[in-house]
């Protein structure tokens, strides 16, 4: 196992200010017995609500911040107290922190890192030359950092995260604010790396095309533990999430009436119902079609958000 | 892997390499590098015309001719500027951590320190240096020292604890940094108060702060011991001889205290995360 965590827990607390010289202490639970292993080559989509201690976990995982209980192994490691052994397993790209020389030729960063993690020339060399083919930076590598756009940073973050081959890759956010085409790149590498050469990647991630298109295993973080931890699939039968008919009509009219199916919304002669996702949808089309004049129906699955959404409410 | 991490660079190289990207992140801006530092060393010059406008009106302060006075602000401002040169970075430190920047020197295999320590490098630092050394060398040249092969020692030897002691308050402005982010300009007063109280004779501030500028915090080290010596003046608190050449003892005992402090400062930032 490449990160073991064992009832892993970090509380922070919190003075607050009550009166004027008076302050209350209050504990926060931000991570609580979290339990997960991650082996070797998985592609791990680890996504959650915003506070729900999914970046406290990752510290922990990072050797950042240090566990308030619990056990934890990254890489046979213990994250702060062997920091910089693990600093040499590990790779880390913060999404829209960049930590490259903002004024400097991409070059210039990579070349630093070239010497802070001892990498042997020739593998330098070979690293350097595989990424740039890669993620297309060949162009880029003499441009300043402040030069390029977002997704050409990404990119290079990317590159400067991988130079010293780490078993694990902790992504935060890789894909914010990229274009479609951007994405699209990052995406496929992500997806390459983790196949060609194994690394175990933990993808954080609002973005939940990510998760759809690159992670097998989901790990839902929510209140600070494991709220759902499988496959993706898995995740989507477990909630049941409804699915939706669209229909057009062929005028306007009020919200339609068929058994098993609600209107959630009327838009003109469209109208949009809600069925549960174990009913049959041509059942109610054809119920739909000998009440109503129909021109064209659509159905939508459940997305993940649909379903991530509902395992949060629940 | 071990062969590895027998070749990660130690703290001089990781120290140089990160201040080598940041002088070259600063000299992207050749202008206006260049227009910085002729103004900065335009200032530091009218600080050092404000010591001689006021020895225009009087004869001695704290019972030193301006020879003398030259030579002591030569030594605290070049003492000073030398450590700004090398650690200054550690001011930066608040608002890396407020902008969540400083993670990202977590999570590399070298010391977290030397790169704090090179953090905004730039070579306009170099500028107050010209009329630092400029005071230092007026005041060497034109002070009526009875120069021994002792006292042409004691003046590098002066230097080098200067640089020690501010050093050392630099790293304590890091660990304060750590635990206080948002309250940074409270350490200026050591620093750049500092800076300001050592380039005039200790004797001007009479008995009980002159005391504890020797043993609160050890200012009276960077330069004011050595230089009694070396200008043959007694030490109006009358303390021992054997004081004029104790300042790098108190400049070590300043900097274990200080790195113990960077320590505990980090594992806090490790607990809390901010």
């Amino acid at each position: 196992m490449l990160i073991e965590a064992e009832n892993l827990s970090k509380t922070y607390t919190l003075r607050k200010k009550t009166g004027r010289l008076k302050r209350e202490r209050a504990t926060v639970e931000a991570v609580r017995e979290l339990n997960l292993s991650v082996a070797e080559g998985e592609l791990l989509g680890y996504i959650g609500p915003n506070g729900a201690g999914k970046s406290t976990s990752i510290k922990m995982f990072t050797g950042i911040l240090s566990p308030s209980g619990g056990t934890l192994r990254v890489a046979g490691l213990e994250p702060i107290r062997e920091r910089k052994q693990l600093a040499r397993r590990i790779g880390v790209v913060f999404g829209q922190r960049t930590t490259l020389w903002w004024d400097l030729p991409l070059r210039d960063s990579f070349a630093l890192l070239h010497r802070m993690y001892a990498i042997p020339d020739a593998r330098y060399a070979e690293n350097l030359k595989r990424y740039v083919e890669l993620l297309g930076l060949a162009e880029l590598l003499d441009t300043p950092v402040r030069q390029l756009s977002l997704g050409q940073r990404m990119r290079g973050d990317l590159t400067a995260a991988l130079l010293h081959d780490p078993s694990i890759l902790y992504l935060d956010e890789p894909t914010i604010g990229l274009d479609v085409t951007s994405k699209m790149v990052v995406r496929e590498f992500l997806a390459e790396l983790n196949r060609e050469r194994g690394t175990t990647i933990v993808l954080t991630t609002h973005d939940l095309d990510d998760i759809e298109r690159l992670c097998r295993r989901v790990v839902v973080i929510d209140h600070g533990t494991v709220a759902y931890d499988g496959e993706l699939s898995a995740l989507r039968n477990r909630i049941a999430a409804d699915r939706t008919l669209v229909v057009d009509l062929a005028r306007p009219g009020p919200a339609v009436t068929v058994p098993g199916a609600t209107v959630t919304r009327v838009d003109g002669p469209r109208q949009w119902l809600a069925f549960p996702a174990e009913a049959n949808a041509a059942e109610l089309i054809s119920a739909v079609a000998s009440r109503y004049e129909l021109v064209d129906v659509s159905i939508r699955e459940a997305d993940i958000e649909d379903v991530v959404r509902e395992l949060y409410s629940s | 892997m071990d062969e590895a991490a027998a070749r990660t660079p130690g703290v001089v190289v990781t120290y140089l390499a990160s201040m080598r990207m940041w002088a070259r992140s600063a000299m992207q801006y050749r202008t206006s590098l260049i227009l910085v530092m002729i103004y900065g060393t335009f200032v530091a010059g009218t600080e050092l015309a404000a010591l001689l406008v006021i020895y225009s009106n009087v004869q001695s302060l704290g019972g030193f001719s301006l020879a003398e006075a030259l030579y002591i602000y030569g030594t605290a401002q070049a003492a000073f500027f030398i450590s700004d040169l090398l650690f200054t970075g550690t001011e930066y430190l608040g608002a890396r951590i407020r902008m969540g920047t400083f993670d990202a020197l977590l999570v590399r295999p070298v010391g977290v320190l030397p790169q704090v320590f090179a953090d905004q490098f730039t070579p306009r630092r170099f500028c107050p240096l010209i009329s630092a050394f400029g005071a230092l060398v007026a005041g060497l040249v034109s002070a009526p020292v009875h120069w021994t092969w002792l006292r042409a020692v004691l003046v590098p030897y002066t230097l080098l604890t200067g640089v020690a002691v501010f050093g050392a308050i630099w790293v304590f402005v890091g660990a304060f940094q750590v635990m206080v982010t948002d309250a940074s300009e409270a350490m200026n007063i050591v620093t750049y108060g500092g800076q300001f109280m050592t380039s005039y004779p200790l004797s001007l501030y009479g008995r009980n702060l002159m005391l504890f500028l020797t043993f609160g915090i050890p200012l009276g080290f960077v330069n004011w011991q050595p230089t009694l010596y070396v200008l043959g003046h007694p030490d109006p608190l009358g303390l021992p001889t054997l004081f004029r050449f104790a300042g790098p003892l108190f400049a070590a005992a300043l900097w274990g205290v200080a790195l113990s402090a960077w320590r505990g400062a980090l594992r806090h930032h490790c607990s809390t995360g901010s």
